[in-house]
């Protein structure tokens, strides 16, 4: 210890012979760290988290919560499971007990979450223009209303389809307080005719519950049920009953499908035969005459049109030999026609079988005439008051500048929307509408099928449902809940009562195959909650008898349309699945979900055929003014095989002038291009249209640029007869493939892997916008589109046919002649997971590791943005982060400002600048799903994860689960004999096995050569 | 000693040991001309312009540039490989040349290797710029870290090009310096005492004195260091083409690709060599020492190595063929007939076709005529690099995913901006350091000097009328600069 007796004498050595001393030196020190802490204080740095003061015991923070609820935007419904995360509802789910679309869910339906936290939503009711309160439109416009009713004006509620009992009761109700008014029922795309036709001949004005499951010969004219007509994700579930080949089963339906246009229904039909829109009606008459032949009843008239290969007997010859399981579906604005269509359903005992006027369905209501009547009335100034609810008819309406002009005569014009749309800006009062997310509610979809829509977050703004503001102006002081349970236990509770009687009485036959339990009927209160759990309460019965029909066929002979047999040009107008008639435009992850068909986001476009295109030079890009009935549209045009070759299609829903971020500047309305029929009615194909190139070009983004596959084999096809033959039809096993791995890594757990039947998936991009909503996928906008830079994990592919098998030359589409048509196919394309995977070797800083479960796995926070893996990629799914996608200033369609990161997926990163991405398999469901079981102490069962594209494929053409659980669904798929790997050539082993496309037709007869 | 007298002579001018000195000092030491400047600030603004348009990509993202989800890999690739080429006829040049007692490298060795050098540096750039998270680099050296298990991996051809690249250019370096060493002191011993330059090159040279030990230990590292540069000529262009080779990608996963690469990147660097060494000799009126015996030697060079890429193209096809894989066939029949024919075709017509004139020994003795050949060869290599690249990728397994690149402004600028750079750093080289190894060229003095040689004076003064080109710096008067014998 002698060494340390003394003290070190640091005082000295401080102050000897330096200018600072030890004092000064501390002095000094204290005022740096001082003045740094000082610096360093800048505003609180968190400033929007809000402690739970009283956390609800029910609610756990990194735990979702999923409330049942109801979507309808007016054309897609969906019952719902709206999963909540800390408040915030952040992804749509089908509703599994619904028997409509039994969890699996529309693309729109998908994205609606994306609009509640839209800022450009109306955030306050508005006056001219200008945000005003609540106050000013309660009892005081209701009494502006009523001095016009008391003046003797009449007073107008213009609405979408109202499918919700209780608004329905509660408008009727409120109309009752003005002398002469009248609540119409408006739809851009218009089912007046077949509602029209269905009134004629039923008495009963309803559109049809269709089975497409009970039918085993399916013939659709122009009706694009997979995708946008009527209620697409209910027929695609139906659809696809009879479209897996999974075991024994060795039988299809045959569906044909006539169009002028290529929809996805059209592309998944066995075959496929191109009409122009004036042979439409031709189709539809010659059906009916040689059906009526074979059934031995009079004919309408001598229409005996057919294509040259005799597609149109040959559809008659196998309707007649399935009737009873046969269908007859038709997109026709005509009621003549529809009535003609409808008689066909009858000649082929389809009614009760495959379509059912009781139950009807109630999705559409509209009534043409009835808005004709409005326009008519308001220009003769006799209207004191138009409500426009959740419609906008300045936009769709064909006449919008006849409408424009009648609004000015009308004193009181309300619009109550959720955006500032084109008809809100030109009303006086706009109601800000909540959101659905935001709302309670209810609907009846079908005849006796009940759904509840519940709050999933409280209002974000200034915004009342139309039961709450119908309830205010009624005087009456219930909330839009209390008013809603009473409704339900005054109306639906016993008529649920009454119908669970008549089931344990077996008086009754149950519509649906009953897969859910009943619910409890001891109390209102009881069903009411487990009603509200479940989000549907079905009690649609099987009538023993359906409605006799009036009159006869040969009734509707006079009021046919005349057929157009001249050779003009014809615009057919369509629905793309994504943006259907433009309601939910403003929704960027619909405007960046490319058409199926085209695989073109972001516009709309003149559709040509390859045929015209030659005939016309023009090619894709090109300009073009269309003029057709005085109207003109300047488009780009789309070189699109399959399309009719006199026909010029353009979709719909584009060209908006207001509502939505995404919603302006993209596209041109179409709307005006409708034209009118002899009964009123407005119709999609308009004759005497002309093409007129213009200089320059418009580049679409376009995020396919090859059509065909050029016969490479990752697409494998064979047609059922082959398929009945040999299981292995078209199919074949790769070689011996040598590894350079000299070892296998074991994977005792779990080896996660998944099968795509190319035989079920129809295109629909449900699973695209799923995925982007699951996985924080940004939205790029349409120039980074066009730079090839979309960021989708998933994608569907889009492969036509070529002429030669191999042939790589895009331009030998079959455009010989006009009835061809070349096969196409929908790949969905997403990683692989390989094995062997090539992305994971090359990357230097190891960002991407192999899993024990076979998972391939992107570290984002390692990845320093070589591309090299992406290169290295021979499926091509890898997404690089150009630019800072989370700069909501710069990406305005990235929805990434304050509000819209709500939406964000709380389980997943949010990939930053310069990194590499793709998809995970829904890592962060497996792993949940995980902690379940084990929280649980049991294993994973199968089933149990389920990737999001999976659960929003409405056809169950994805199944994702365990390869290493023999009995697992998915490895029962995996070992049918329809299964390949794509690419299995290049041994990278992947994880996700496609299953060969079998198509009820032999080749030579799909395929022209 | 005797030297065979078809051999012709390497130094001209009948030159004595004071007389070499002279010629290389002289430049250094004298009076800078206005077209040095001139030239300067020209390569310096398009070096500036690419430092621009790299901080606009490093601020922005690589989305400024025009690659796509299919195309992940263009100009940036491209230009690396083109760059680590160049560099490879120095490291030939003062390796293997001197290995095969090629006395000629003499005179351009030096040049050559401050070209590789420079052209290292602009190689070294892209694989950094074209890094999403370029700030992130270190993360590919294989550093102890506090990351828990995460380490570099091994299997990447990436990570390999990292330790390829940095011993190059480590290796270079060192050469080159360590052959200045005695040529600086003799620049420092002409300098005026006291001078700046006398200062500067007094520490630059080391301390040097020239006395037998050091010369001993200079000839000692000399050798060291060219027996690891001699691997390295073979090694890091084929490291470099594993990057492509080890892909599965058709058009990239290809086994002729180290040798093909390696003879393509000597083929390149006799282009730049040729195309610089031609103005240098001009300009720098180092027509005695570089001479058209030399221009005729690397004209060979040339040739061969461009019949050997050649050879490797046709390889390439008729394995595609023989192979039998429709992958294979279709890629190498999309890369001549495709989309992206042109670059093909220049690159065939720059590599192959265009070099054959050099079978004409008139032409290979003709400076500006082999000058305009040169520039034809650097283009070709540079599109050989983006054909191989780009044409691969675009059209790769699945058709869906087709695409076609285009560049942008910011990486054509990029490419501007390399140029700048390896021509503002070969202007300070040749402004500031002897471009030609004088301790070196005077130890074959004796033995290939004309004199020597039996060249007679006016053989010699027939040569130096066929000079064409203007001189950029002009040589200085000098005390010791004799006049003509």
């Amino acid at each position: 210890m002698e060494e340390f007796s003394r003290d070190i004498p640091v005082e000295a050595l401080f102050s000897e012979g330096l200018p600072t001393n030890r004092r000064d030196f501390l002095k000094w020190c204290g005022i740096t760290i001082s003045s740094a802490v000082l610096a360093a204080c800048d505003k609180t740095p968190v400033k929007y988290a809000l402690p739970y003061v009283k956390k609800p015991p029910e609610h756990l923070p990194t735990v979702a919560d999923y409330y049942a609820s109801t979507f309808f935007d007016g054309q897609i419904f969906q019952s719902v499971l709206v999963k909540v995360r800390e408040g915030r509802p952040i992804k749509i789910e089908g509703n599994p007990s619904c028997p409509l679309n039994r969890g699996g869910t529309h693309a729109r339906g998908q994205a609606s979450v994306l609009t509640l936290y839209d800022h450009t939503r109306l955030q306050s009711p508005l006056l001219d223009g200008q945000p005003a309160d609540w106050s000013s439109m309660g009892a005081p416009l209701m009494d502006l209303i009523k001095a016009q009713d008391a003046q003797g004006k009449a007073i107008y509620l213009i609405t979408p389809p109202i499918v919700s009992p209780s608004l329905e009761a509660l408008i009727k109700e409120w109309l009752k307080a003005f002398r002469q008014t009248h609540h119409i029922v408006y739809a851009a795309e218009s089912y007046d005719g077949l509602l029209t036709a269905h009134e004629a001949l039923f008495g009963r004005r309803v559109v049809p519950t269709y089975r497409f499951d009970q039918a085993q010969v399916i013939v659709s004219i122009a009706a694009d049920f997979l995708g946008t007509w009527l209620d697409p994700t209910t027929f695609a579930r139906q659809w696809a009953e009879n479209r897996q080949l999974y075991g024994d089963n060795k039988s299809l339906s045959y569906h044909i499908q006539f169009e002028p246009v290529p929809t996805i229904t059209g592309l998944s039909a066995d075959r496929r035969i191109a009409v122009e829109p004036s042979e439409v009606p031709r189709v539809i008459l010659s059906l009916y005459n040689r059906l009526a032949e074979l059934a031995g009843q009079p004919p309408l008239n001598d229409e005996r049109w057919d294509t040259p290969k005799g597609d149109v007997a040959h559809a008659a010859q196998h309707l007649w030999a399935a009737r009873g399981k046969a269908l007859v579906v038709a997109r026709a604005h005509d009621p003549a026609l529809q009535a003609v269509v409808a008689w066909m359903n009858l000649l082929l005992e389809a009614y009760g079988n495959t379509l059912f006027v009781e139950p009807g369905c109630r999705l559409r209501q509209e009534s043409e005439e009835a808005f004709d009547r409005f326009i008519q009335e308001a220009e003769a100034n006799k209207v004191g008051a138009v409500l426009f609810y959740q419609v906008n008819p300045l936009y769709s309406y064909p006449q919008s500048d006849r409408l424009q002009a009648a609004l000015g005569q009308i004193p009181i014009t309300v619009a109550i929307s959720l955006y500032a749309h084109e008809t809100a800006r030109q009303c006086k009062y706009v109601l800000a509408e909540n959101h659905y997310l935001e709302s309670w509610g209810d609907a009846q979809p079908y005849e006796g099928l009940y759904t509840l829509r519940q709050p999933a977050i409280a209002k974000i703004f200034s915004t009342r449902s139309l039961e709450e503001i119908l309830l205010n102006w009624l005087g009456r002081s219930e909330s839009h809940l209390e008013y809603l349970q009473s409704f339900w236990a005054k109306n639906i509770y016993p008529a649920y009562q009454a119908y669970r009687k008549a089931q344990e009485a077996g008086k009754s036959t149950p519509f649906w195959k009953a897969s859910e339990k009943p619910l409890p009927t001891e109390s209102a209160e009881a069903f009411w909650n487990y009603a509200l759990e479940r989000g549907v309460v079905d009690m649609m019965t099987l009538p023993p008898t359906q409605p006799k029909p009036k009159g006869k066929p040969t009734d509707w002979a006079t009021r046919l349309p005349k057929i157009d047999s001249s050779s003009s040009l014809t615009v057919y107008l369509y629905e793309k699945v994504g943006i259907g008639d433009g309601t939910d435009a403003g929704n960027p992850w619909l405007q960046e979900l490319p058409d199926p068909v085209s695989r073109v986001a972001w516009d709309n476009y003149a559709a040509i055929s390859p045929l015209l295109a030659r005939e016309l030079g023009l090619k894709t890009n090109d300009r073009v003014r269309v003029t057709v009935s005085g109207q003109a549209l300047e488009l780009p045009v789309y070189v699109l095989p399959g399309t009719a070759p006199k026909t010029i299609g353009i979709a719909l829903g584009y060209g908006r002038k207001g509502g939505g971020r995404a919603a302006i500047g993209v596209g041109q309305n179409a709307f005006p291009l409708f034209q009118r029929l002899p009964s009123g009615h407005f119709t999609s194909a308009t004759a005497q249209a002309t093409l007129e190139k213009l200089p320059g070009e418009y580049v679409l983004a376009r995020v396919q640029q090859w059509e065909t596959y050029a016969g490479r084999e990752y697409i494998r096809e064979t047609t059922l007869s082959e398929y009945a033959k040999n299981p292995k039809a078209g199919n074949y096993e790769e070689g011996e493939l040598i590894s350079l791995w000299w070892q296998e890594h074991p994977q005792p757990g779990h080896r996660w892997g998944m099968t795509i039947d190319l035989n079920l998936c129809i295109g629909c991009g449900a699973c695209v916008v799923a995925c982007m909503a699951e996985n924080n996928i940004p939205v790029v906008g349409r120039d980074e589109v066009r730079r090839g830079r979309e960021m989708h994990w998933i994608r569907i592919d889009r492969y036509f046919t070529s002429t030669r098998g191999h042939s790589d030359k895009p331009e030998e589409f079959p455009a010989a002649s006009p009835e061809d048509f070349p096969r196409a196919f929908f790949q969905p394309m997403l990683c692989q997971h390989c094995d062997h995977a090539p992305c994971e070797t090359v990357c230097p800083v190891l960002a991407i590791a192999h899993s024990s479960e076979g998972l391939n796995q992107q570290v984002y926070n390692r990845c320093v943005g070589t591309r090299y893996c992406a290169n290295n990629c021979p499926y091509k799914v890898r997404r690089f982060n150009w630019f800072d996608y989370t700069n909501a200033e710069k990406w305005v369609f990235n929805p990434v400002d304050q509000l819209g990161r709500m939406v964000l997926n709380p389980d997943v990163t949010v990939r930053a600048r310069g990194v590499m991405e793709k998809c995970s398999f829904c890592v962060q469901r497996i792993q949940a799903a995980k902690l379940e079981a084990k929280k649980a102490r049991r294993p994973l069962q199968d089933g149990e994860v389920k990737t999001a594209c999976q659960q929003a494929c409405p056809t169950g053409a994805i199944v994702f689960g365990d390869l290493n659980d023999p009995n697992s669904l998915v490895s029962r798929r995996a070992a049918e004999p329809r299964g390949y790997y794509a690419l299995a050539e290049l041994n990278v082993r992947p994880s996700i096995r496609y299953m060969v496309k079998v198509r009820n037709e032999s080749l030579s007869e799909t395929q022209n050569t | 000693m005797f030297e065979s007298p078809i051999r012709e002579p390497l130094i001209l001018g009948h030159k004595t040991y004071n007389q070499i000195t002279t010629d290389l000092v002289s430049p250094i030491l004298g009076r800078t001309s206005w077209k040095w400047y001139v030239t300067t600030a020209i390569t310096a603004l398009a070096m500036f312009a690419g430092f621009a348009a790299i901080a606009y990509t490093i601020w922005v993202g690589i989305g400024t540039w025009g690659l796509n989800k299919t195309v992940g890999w263009a100009f940036d690739i491209t230009n690396f490989v083109f760059w680590i080429g160049i560099g490879h006829a120095g490291t030939l040049i003062s390796a293997i040349l001197l290995l095969f007692r090629q006395r000629w490298r003499m005179a351009i060795n030096r040049a050559a290797e401050a070209m590789t050098i420079f052209a290292v540096i602009c190689a070294g750039l892209f694989p950094i710029i074209h890094m999403g998270r370029p700030w992130l680099l270190f993360w590919f050296l294989p550093i102890p870290n506090t990351h828990g298990s995460l380490w570099v991996n091994f299997n990447s051809p990436l990570l390999w090009d990292v330790f390829a690249i940095s011993t190059y250019f480590t290796i270079s370096l060192l050469f080159w310096y360590t052959g200045l060493i005695p040529d600086l002191a003799m620049v420092r011993d002409r300098a005026r005492p006291g001078s700046f330059a006398h200062i500067l090159y007094s520490i630059l040279s080391f301390g040097w004195t020239g006395n037998a030990k050091q010369w001993q230990r200079f000839e000692a590292v000399s050798l060291v260091l060219a027996g690891l540069s001699t691997p390295l000529v073979l090694s890091v262009h084929s490291i470099v083409s594993f990057d492509f080779a080890t892909s599965i990608l058709p058009g990239w996963h290809t086994t002729i690709f180290p040798p093909y690469f390696v003879a393509g990147a000597i083929f390149s660097g006799f282009g730049m060599v040729l195309t610089l060494m031609i103005i240098t000799r001009e300009a720098l009126d180092l027509k005695d020492y570089i001479t058209l015996e030399h221009i005729d030697a690397m004209a060979k060079v040339t040739l061969a190595t461009g019949m050997m890429v050649g050879f490797a193209y046709a390889t390439e096809f008729f394995i595609a063929w023989y192979s039998g894989s429709y992958w294979e066939r279709y890629i190498f029949l999309n890369r001549a007939f495709g989309p992206y024919w042109w670059s093909y075709w220049i690159m065939v017509s720059c590599n192959l076709l265009i070099p054959q004139v050099f079978w004409i020994k008139k032409l290979r003795r003709s400076p500006w005529f082999v000058f305009i050949i040169s520039i034809f060869v650097n283009i070709g290599m540079w599109f050989e690099r983006f054909v191989i690249i780009v044409t691969s990728l675009h059209r790769d397994f699945l058709t869906s995913s087709w695409r076609m690149y285009k560049p942008t402004w910011v990486e054509v600028t990029i490419l501007i901006g390399s140029f700048g750079l390896f021509l503002t750093l070969y202007m300070l080289f040749a402004r500031f350091f002897p471009v030609i190894a004088a301790a070196e060229t005077k130890s074959i003095l004796k033995t290939s000097g004309d004199q020597y040689a039996g060249l007679s004076w006016e053989a010699y003064q027939a040569q130096k009328r066929a000079g064409v080109f203007g001189s950029v710096l002009q040589p200085a008067h000098h005390p010791d600069n004799p006049s003509q014998p």
